[in-house]
């Protein structure tokens, strides 16, 4: 009963407290930007709460419990990685451009970088179909969570985790989002530590742990060493393959450096307050996204020694299949109510956060980018009642695809990510530096990025479609395509004006 | 554990204090600019 209270009262404060962004939310910058106003420790956790989906809790934590440990070192590896780099390399520039220039959207800064508006609506319409379709992994967590606790069905979980999300950014915008997103990202970091805490004390701390974890056999052909060796354990098609490494790091690659291109996350960037905020969030934001990537990433593994001897054979074969059960199964065992609802409600802040942003840049990249280059004469108070009202829309779209889901989460918004991030690492992060860049070679590298990615996933990756499965992730060919073309089709083609690249510093 | 694991976390770890280093020393870098 206080699990239930806890996520139901969870859905009830996020819109509460959404409210605090009305008033900043009448023009486009105060909906999309929060009237560039957003502190330290509010941009900080807005970009840990709006990067973390539920799948860092549920796939990223339970991914072990399939893989070797190697997925977990190299999943920590990669994020520290990559938000260190997005908030050293990125974070500032991006500011200082946008204060100069006003740019609203990350397609805005595409059309001023390069002088393009067909550059910016091919952003825009890249943006609309890859975070439309990874709206649909978001969904998948949350509301599994939701309908289990609840008792009801995986529909109705769905619309109690979207109907709050769509409310409060309607009414507050980004200022709602990112205020939302502080209370969860701080949410999602304490049950971080809460459920490290329980399942380390459970198997008697990190080392003895693995030394039982050795010990052990799983399912009576898994030995235990498998988990603790690089090429071991991993899904037993890429095992057969010789593949695990390969399948490790590409998957846990294209997952983390995201961050260093992921439009949701860098348009937040433009909402700072002044280059203060910027220097503060680079200390917490790093610190916020890295200790979470400690404490959830390499759990899994350690859940055999807690799970396996309370399930059948079968249940441990049915989670080996889907690791997004492991670590709420190790909660329900270990915490005691309340304290279990706390850390069940986790993956729910996780969603909401995530989803909150993502419908904001949907919307911007609708209305702002798409509506108002073509209508330019819409009334700025017409195109902000466009704006709240035009996320129920991909609402509808990516919950009707969520209701055929397919594979396990990870995998999914694993696609989507890697896919944005071969997509915008050329044009974004490195034409935020390379004075060479030209709209060709963004065009060229934006469409190759997204093209290569979804035809690799689906006929080379697994063999989806076809008999081809080389186990190497799609990010990996999108990124060896899009980033060469880019860079051969700027050296080729026209410089965007002087003026405009003195403003890249 | 074999090495590959390892150095995972420990580049993981290597990585995110030398962010922080690089964030104090900026924000003191700020402070000092504006006193």
């Amino acid at each position: 009963m206080i699990d239930i209270a806890i996520i139901v009262a969870l859905l009830i404060v996020v819109i509460a407290i959404g409210v605090k962004g009305y008033e900043v939310s009448k023009s486009m910058v105060g909906y999309f930007l929060a009237g560039r106003g957003l502190g330290a420790w509010v941009l900080a956790f807005s970009f840990m709460a709006t990067y973390y989906s539920a799948a860092s809790f549920l796939g990223g934590g339970g991914a072990t419990y399939l893989y070797n440990l190697g997925f977990g070192a190299w999943l920590t590896a990669w994020h520290v990685i990559g938000v260190v780099l997005a908030w050293i390399l990125v974070a500032e520039r991006l500011f200082r451009y946008a204060e100069k220039t006003k740019i609203v959207s990350i397609p805005d800064f595409i059309e001023h970088r390069y002088q393009s508006k067909a550059a910016k609506v091919v952003a825009a319409i890249v943006i609309i179909i890859l975070f439309t379709l990874y709206l649909t992994g978001v969904y998948k967590g949350g509301a599994i969570i939701i309908a289990t606790v609840l008792k009801t069905s995986y529909e109705v979980g769905l619309l109690l985790l979207v109907i709050p999300v769509l409310i409060y950014i309607g009414i507050g915008g980004l200022k709602a989002a990112a205020l939302n997103n502080l209370l969860l990202g701080v949410w999602m970091l304490v049950a971080a530590v809460l459920t490290f805490s329980y399942i380390m004390s459970a198997v008697g701390g990190w080392s003895a742990g693995l030394s039982a974890l050795e010990q052990m056999n799983v399912l009576g052909k898994f030995p235990g060493t498998m988990w603790t060796r690089f090429d071991g354990m991993g899904p037993p098609p890429a095992m057969a393959a010789g593949m695990v490494p390969g399948l490790i790091m590409s998957i846990t690659f294209s997952i983390s450096v995201a961050q260093v291109a992921l439009p949701s996350l860098l348009m937040q960037f433009y909402a700072a307050k002044d280059a203060r905020v910027i220097n503060y969030g680079r200390i917490i934001g790093s610190l916020a996204v890295g200790i979470y990537a400690i404490l959830m990433f390499s759990l899994g593994a350690f859940c055999h020694l807690i799970l396996d001897p309370r399930l059948s054979p079968a249940e441990v074969g049915g989670l080996l299949k889907d690791v997004d059960w492991v670590i709420p199964k190790a909660i329900m065992m270990l915490a005691p109510e309340g304290v279990r609802g706390f850390i069940l409600a986790a993956p729910v802040a996780a969603s909401v956060s995530t989803l909150a942003v993502t419908f904001i840049v949907l919307s911007a990249a609708l209305v702002r980018d798409v509506v108002q280059t073509y209508r330019p004469a819409i009334p700025e108070a017409s195109l902000v009642t466009l704006a709240r009202v035009v996320p129920v829309i991909f609402a509808i779209i990516s919950l009707v695809l969520a209701l055929y889901p397919v594979g396990i989460i990870v995998e999914i918004v694993g696609v989507a990510f890697g896919t944005i991030f071969a997509t915008f690492v050329g044009p974004l992060t490195i034409g935020l530096y390379w004075k060479g860049a030209t709209k060709a070679g963004a065009i060229a590298s934006m469409i190759s990025g997204l093209v290569v990615s979804l035809v690799w996933l689906l006929f080379l990756y697994k063999g989806l479609i076809g008999p081809v499965a080389t186990w190497v992730y799609p990010v990996v060919p999108a990124i060896a395509v899009a980033l060469p073309l880019f860079f051969i089709v700027s050296y080729f083609t026209k410089k965007p004006p002087k003026e405009v690249l003195d403003l890249l510093g | 554990m074999d090495i590959v694991i390892a150095a995972g976390y420990v580049i993981a770890f290597v990585v995110l204090v030398l962010g922080v280093i690089y964030g104090v020393y900026k924000v003191r870098g700020m402070e000092a600019t504006k006193q």
